[in-house]
């Protein structure tokens, strides 16, 4: 039996919805402009899922629909700069355990380095960290595979920049 | 090389350690999808009625008037209306954002999209200028006629009413235009990136 467009949107939620949350956080750094741009990511999913024929693999298209609405969600921001906790530290992660406190870190810290590539190379990078293959993140992008591996090359070492740079600050 | 690779698996893992998030609950994206349309229906029905208005008050206004000035001006009225339309359809034309596009399709639409609305808010500074100097000459005509009407606390209320609503518009225009321009340059930006074809 089928499934119905409501099983379907719950099962790619299920099976997407914390790297939507992490590919917004590469969009977006104040947390409840990021929870409404992962609704609105959701949103798009609910409304092109009658239209998905299967004509790529529904990672990509889930991909897909999160990176253009990143994408355009970004380009409507006034551009100001990335905002860190008042005293040039990176925001206080809660009461977790020591470890989860230390891995919520190094991931903000990603994030933020994240945040400061240049577009087309942010959207990359954070495919490849997801694990998607060259290819497929030539899928989303509509371009080449051998695009996206020039592209990779020059992102990772702006990230290491970027990495370095954040850890000498803290 | 090894090094980078184990740097990447490192990378890798610390973005996906990343807080664990609840997936969003169709209750809410139908809630919000509702919303949606509701807002949309609520513009469309608001350009009709303010269609239907100018209209009707065009037609009253030369009725109870009735002379060569205000068929005149019910005339320019209606040119304005329906150029209005036709603009808002044709700008609708292949502007629709495809979602589920490769980025390339879509940033492709999305320029094509905001080139269009910042020429829609050009075309509107346009319409209002057009209206002010139709009132202008339709308010200097109706002096010579009547001076007296010109004069005294309503006439200036009156005035004041209808030039802050006019600033208020025309502040607004700029204010979209202005960010629909800023949007419109970082979306060329993208896509002059997506197009270096990684030289």
């Amino acid at each position: 039996m089928s499934e119905s467009a409501e099983q379907r949107f719950a099962r790619l939620m299920g099976e997407y919805g914390t790297a939507l949350a992490r590919l917004a956080a590469g969009y977006e750094a104040d947390p409840h402009e990021r929870e409404d741009l992962v609704q609105d990511i959701a949103l798009a999913v609910w409304m092109a899922l009658p239209r998905f024929r299967g004509d790529c693999s529904e990672r990509t298209f889930v991909y897909r629909i999160a990176h253009n609405r990143g994408l355009t969600h970004r380009a409507r921001r006034r551009s100001a700069p990335e905002p860190l906790a008042p005293d040039g530290r990176l925001a206080d992660p809660g009461p977790d355990p020591e470890a989860e406190v230390a891995a919520r870190l190094r991931h903000e810290r990603l994030a933020l380095a994240v945040r400061g590539l240049p577009g087309i190379h942010r959207a990359v990078v954070m495919l490849t960290l997801e694990g998607l293959s060259n290819r497929e993140v030539a899928e989303v992008l509509g371009t080449t595979e051998n695009n996206v591996a020039v592209r990779l090359t020059r992102a990772r070492k702006l990230l290491r920049a970027a990495m370095g740079s954040l850890g000498a600050d803290q | 090389m090894t090094d980078t690779h184990d740097d990447w698996h490192v990378l890798a893992a610390a973005w996906r350690s990343g807080p664990a998030a609840p997936p969003p609950l169709l209750a809410d994206v139908k809630r919000r999808d509702r919303a949606s349309r509701r807002r949309l229906a609520l513009i469309y029905a608001s350009e009709v009625l303010i269609t239907l208005g100018t209209l009707g008050v065009s037609v009253e206004l030369v009725r109870y008037h009735f002379g060569v000035v205000w068929a005149l001006w019910m005339l320019l009225a209606w040119t304005l209306v329906a150029a209005a339309w036709i603009m808002a359809v044709w700008q609708v034309r292949g502007a629709r954002l495809p979602p589920t596009g490769a980025t390339e399709a879509f940033l492709t639409a999305a320029v094509r999209r905001c080139q269009r609305r910042a020429r829609t808010a050009r075309v509107v500074l346009l319409v209002v200028l057009i209206q002010l100097a139709t009132l202008a000459v339709t308010a200097l005509a109706r002096y010579l006629e009547a001076p007296g009407l010109f004069t005294g606390a309503r006439f200036l209320a009156w005035a004041a009413a209808a030039g802050g609503l006019v600033v208020a518009y025309v502040g607004w225009v700029l204010w979209v235009r202005r960010r629909v321009l800023r949007e419109l340059a970082q979306l060329e930006a993208l896509r002059a990136e997506l197009d270096e074809g990684g030289a």
